[in-house]
């Protein structure tokens, strides 16, 4: 039998580790504010307090600007679809960053999950710039819309963590 | 495929959730959550980010199950998303600081009731480079072919097969310069070359 069997075999029989507890509360919270489940009500309903309404009206503002962001004039020069669907990314991505700029600042002490999923949040969103800065990136379209499609989506997971960090701790 | 084998849901059970059913996805994240948790972190190591892959892939799972077909098993979809978020972690991680920082020496959360040779090889695993414990552990233990593991790391096959040779080179040499309890185990009977 070979040495690499023998590794392989090793790999294998190690034990499976536990999820921590308390994650699936967590996960399905974020899923049914992101209205996931079906529409049923949950029974926890939540009360905002002044700073949080406060953030919840500008986000609202935000997101109503990002949908009615009109489409290029006719006398602008034709570009292609894609240039225009990365123009309308790249202003979601600079709205939502606004909005972070301008939110109250979320607790000291977060938890471990959260401090963690922003951390990821953030460095993808830096890889993402990186590889938007690289030269056969500039000229490419579908490689360009697809890197800010993904930032715009990245951006809107960290707008609604700090929305829910702020929401928790107005709780 | 490893901690994803012998696991399944009723029938029942899939199609309430893809109906939006709380109640449906819970059971499946039951069934699953170890087995998604285990593949996080063998891969990411760390077990905060490995939370976080946790987190990503059900809500994946949940975004996406509507959609899923029953084209393969439902543990082998889950196991598929999970490897994804894990590798996409990685990547933007070995991709972003490789040449900045060298890999921070990152502690692996016991897993249980491990014997010392497995935490030895779990300790041996970690200390891997990122591109080698990744392929390792799905060459090794999800079974995962050297096609397989190129389509997702984006690497081709010969970078594949190359990073096994090493990573059990690697995994060799560290359970021979640590390994002296004298105790059966698998682990402990890989011979030296």
């Amino acid at each position: 039998m070979s040495n690499d069997t023998d590794i392989a075999r090793a790999l294998h029989d190690i034990p499976a580790a536990k999820a921590p507890p308390g994650e699936w509360t967590e996960i399905a919270d974020r899923a049914a504010e992101l209205g996931l489940f079906d529409a049923h009500p949950t029974a926890n309903t939540r009360r905002f307090w002044l700073p949080l309404a406060a953030a919840a009206s500008v986000l609202l503002a935000v997101l109503i600007t990002v949908k009615l962001t009109p489409t290029p004039a006719p006398a602008q020069p034709l570009v292609s679809a894609e240039a225009r669907a990365i123009d309308v990314l790249m202003r979601q991505s600079q709205l939502l960053e606004a909005w972070l700029r301008a939110s109250p600042p979320g607790p000291r002490v977060v938890t471990v999950g959260t401090a963690s999923r922003e951390t990821a949040l953030r460095d993808r969103i830096a890889a993402i710039d990186w590889e938007l800065s690289e030269p056969t990136v500039e000229h490419d379209d579908a490689v360009r819309a697809r890197l800010w499609s993904e930032r715009s989506q990245r951006m809107r997971e960290l707008v609604s963590l700090r929305y829910r960090t702020l929401e928790r701790q107005d709780i | 495929m490893a901690g994803f084998q012998g696991k399944t849901v009723a029938a029942t059970v899939l199609r309430a959730a893809q109906r939006g059913s709380r109640d449906a996805h819970a059971a499946i994240y039951r069934c699953y959550a170890d087995a998604v948790y285990t593949v996080a972190l063998r891969l990411v190591v760390d077990p905060g980010k490995a939370e976080d892959v946790l987190q990503e892939t059900f809500i994946e799972v949940i975004r996406s199950i509507a959609a899923f077909r029953g084209d393969a098993a439902l543990g082998t979809w889950i196991r598929h998303i999970a490897v994804s978020k894990s590798l996409m972690l990685l990547r933007s991680a070995w991709e972003h600081r490789a040449s900045e920082l060298p890999e921070p020496e990152l502690v692996p959360a016991t897993s249980g009731p491990e014997s010392v040779p497995d935490r030895q090889l779990t300790s041996a695993l970690a200390a891997l480079d990122a591109a080698s414990r990744a392929v390792v552990w799905l060459f090794d233990v999800e079974g995962y072919t050297h096609a397989e593991i190129a389509a997702l790391t984006g690497k081709s096959v010969s970078f594949s097969k190359s990073r096994l040779a090493r990573a059990h080179a690697a995994l060799r040499r560290a359970l021979a310069s640590g390994d002296g309890t004298g105790q059966t185990s698998s682990a402990a009977a890989i011979q030296v070359t």
